[in-house]
């Protein structure tokens, strides 16, 4: 369970998140919805321990995330972040493999178990055929499949997703997307990710919190949350909500700007 | 293990062996090939002392220097995330220059502790610069600048020394300009233990210079403490550094360039990349040795001259070859 209370980040002295305060339930799919530059990759930062706040505390299973190493953290929680640098001659089985430091000492070995994870970890990313490449000749979709391998060898309880299906085409989208909800159901991972796609989060998680400008303006399930108002709040748009025929969720038509 | 990239390590490894011996042969008496072996009978022999007592220490001395140079300008690079920082940026040659012209100049009683308070003027920089930029833990930017700022100021000690004693100048040159005329197995031996523990950390800690090559963000969320990983290469760089001005003076250069060249032979990973570069700058510096004793009948050059006239071109090419 991640618990915020009142939480305040500032960047150079100007103030990012103000007063943010949230409870995630274990192994729930939690998507963060909200415009650009609402603070949504700074929340998930901050719960990520990249980022320290000004006040306010964020608990992780009743611990106070200050109170955990970054060793520690890492073997719980995994974040693949929006924007991703490596060097330019590495290859995709080398940055996978990193994934596993966080259960090793320097100088240790890697044992039979890590190799085995690190193939799983190709395996369901679905990059198996490209991982003798070099990272810079990939495409943009295959670089986050990557990186997410890299977070799935770190076996992590709670993995935080910035944006994963950037780059991807739709059909990897949809990919991704199983697959996160596969590692939620069968593994118990809780998930916390920030998404773009309305009717994806609608489809894919059980809880939606809506950003604005630093504040959570709504947070609950995707029915209650995706209404007019709130998405006229967040987006300054006008939309038309119906069902998804398919998986029953809800569906939104964006219109036009809001007048 | 990459056989392809374990072979260049090999045959460089090997052909720096060759140098190092077959180069004992040449300069101002050229000793033939075969009496390398022969003249290790006959100790009294002048071909022996030339090459037993004269040449090899100096030229193990050129490889070990150009190794721990090299290896310096490499961790560097990759704790700056920055493929133009050298060992000079730390502040250690400029501190080892001060303190040089110090003793040198204005201390001369001190010196027969010379090389130890030169190792302690670019040590004690270099801590300056790292305490001046420490702010919730190392940024290679603000370690840049304040470096940079550093170097001016004490680069302006520099000239103040060269001015009041400009009589005495003439006799430091050399060193300032970085040399290894008349160095003997004494030499050798003073900084041998050191600069061997040096690389060999260098080697071991070879996965942590690659973990930086990630952005800082997920070098923390892989569960590393970026500020340490930072905080043990670059005191090994300034060791490795600092230990070399103090007994062959500022050779730049080579800290830059071996580093860059190696990547472009044998690509990125540390661990593949600190050995080469190590081995390359053996080479390196030994080959500069031998021509700047060479190329002017009984005159010495300071090496450092030649490896920037012949370091400087070479490296365009390399760069303009790639692209
Ligand atoms: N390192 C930084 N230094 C200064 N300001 C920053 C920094 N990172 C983000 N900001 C500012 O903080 C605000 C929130 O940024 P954040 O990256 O959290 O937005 P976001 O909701 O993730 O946006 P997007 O949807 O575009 O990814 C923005 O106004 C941004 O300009
Ligand atoms: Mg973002």
């Amino acid at each position: 369970m991640i618990e915020i209370k009142n939480l305040k980040i500032n960047y150079d002295k100007i103030p990012i998140i103000k007063n943010l305060s949230l409870l995630i339930k274990k192994k729930e799919i939690v998507s963060i919805i909200g415009p650009n530059g609402c603070g949504k990759s700074t929340l998930l930062k901050s719960i990520a321990k990249l980022i320290n706040p000004i006040s306010g505390y964020i608990l992780l299973d009743g611990s106070p995330l200050s109170s955990f190493s970054e060793k520690s953290l890492s073997k719980t929680l995994a974040i693949l972040s929006q924007h991703n640098t490596s060097p330019e001659d590495i290859t995709v089985k080398q940055l996978v493999t990193y994934g596993r430091s966080p259960h090793k000492n320097w100088f240790e070995q890697y044992s039979k178990k890590d190799y085995e994870v690190i193939s799983w970890a190709i395996l369901h990313t679905n990059i198996s055929n490209i991982q003798e490449k070099k990272l810079s000749n990939l495409s943009g979709g295959e670089r986050q499949r990557v990186w997410i391998a890299m977070c799935l060898c770190q076996k992590p309880d709670i993995l935080l997703l910035d944006e994963p299906t950037t780059y991807l085409d739709i059909g990897h989208q949809l990919e991704l997307l199983t697959l996160i909800r596969e590692l939620n159901k069968r593994l118990g991972i809780t998930i916390i990710m920030v998404l773009h796609d309305i009717n994806q989060a609608a489809r894919f998680s059980n809880h939606i919190i809506m950003m604005k400008d630093g504040n959570i303006i709504a947070d609950d399930t995707p029915d209650k949350t995706i209404t007019k108002e709130n998405i006229k709040n967040l987006y300054n748009i006008e939309c038309h909500i119906s069902k998804d025929p398919i998986s029953n969720s809800k569906y939104v038509y964006p219109l036009d700007l809001s007048i | 293990m990459n056989k392809n990239k374990l072979l260049k390590i090999i045959i460089s490894a090997c052909i720096l062996i060759f140098l190092t011996i077959f180069l004992s042969t040449i300069g101002s008496v050229n000793i033939p090939i075969n009496e390398i072996f022969s003249s290790l009978i006959d100790r009294s022999s002048t071909s022996f002392s030339i090459i037993y007592l004269i040449r090899l220490p100096r030229n193990i001395l050129a490889v070990i220097v150009g190794m721990s140079l090299s290896v310096s300008g490499v961790l560097l690079q990759a704790v700056m995330k920055n493929p133009l920082s050298d060992p000079g940026i730390t502040g250690v040659s400029s501190g080892a220059t001060l303190m040089g012209l110090i003793v040198m100049l204005a201390l001369p009683s001190l010196t027969p502790i010379l090389s130890i308070l030169v190792f302690l003027g670019g040590f004690i920089t270099c801590v300056i610069v790292y305490t001046i930029s420490w702010k919730n833990g190392i940024s290679p930017i603000r370690v840049i600048l304040a470096g940079i700022s550093v170097n001016s100021i004490l680069g302006a000690g520099i000239s103040l020394l060269s001015i009041i004693f400009s009589d005495k100048i003439q006799s430091v040159l050399l060193w300032l300009n970085g040399s290894l005329a008349g160095k003997s197995w004494e030499s050798v031996q003073s900084i041998f233990i050191y600069i061997i523990i040096g690389l060999i950390l260098a080697v071991c800690f070879s996965p942590m210079a690659n973990i930086l090559s990630l952005s800082d963000e997920t070098v923390s969320s892989l569960g590393f403490n970026i500020n340490i990983i930072r905080l043990i290469l670059s005191s090994i760089a300034v060791l490795l550094a600092s230990i070399t001005t103090s007994v062959v003076g500022i050779i730049g250069f080579i800290g830059l360039v071996v580093p860059h060249i190696s990547r472009l032979i044998i690509g990125s990973d540390h661990k593949y990349l600190i050995p080469f570069s190590m081995i390359l700058g053996g080479i390196l510096l030994l080959g500069t040795d031998t021509i700047s004793r060479t190329i002017i009948q009984n005159i010495e050059l300071p090496v450092g001259i030649i490896m920037s006239i012949i370091g400087g071109p070479f490296f365009l090419y390399l760069l303009r070859k790639k692209s």
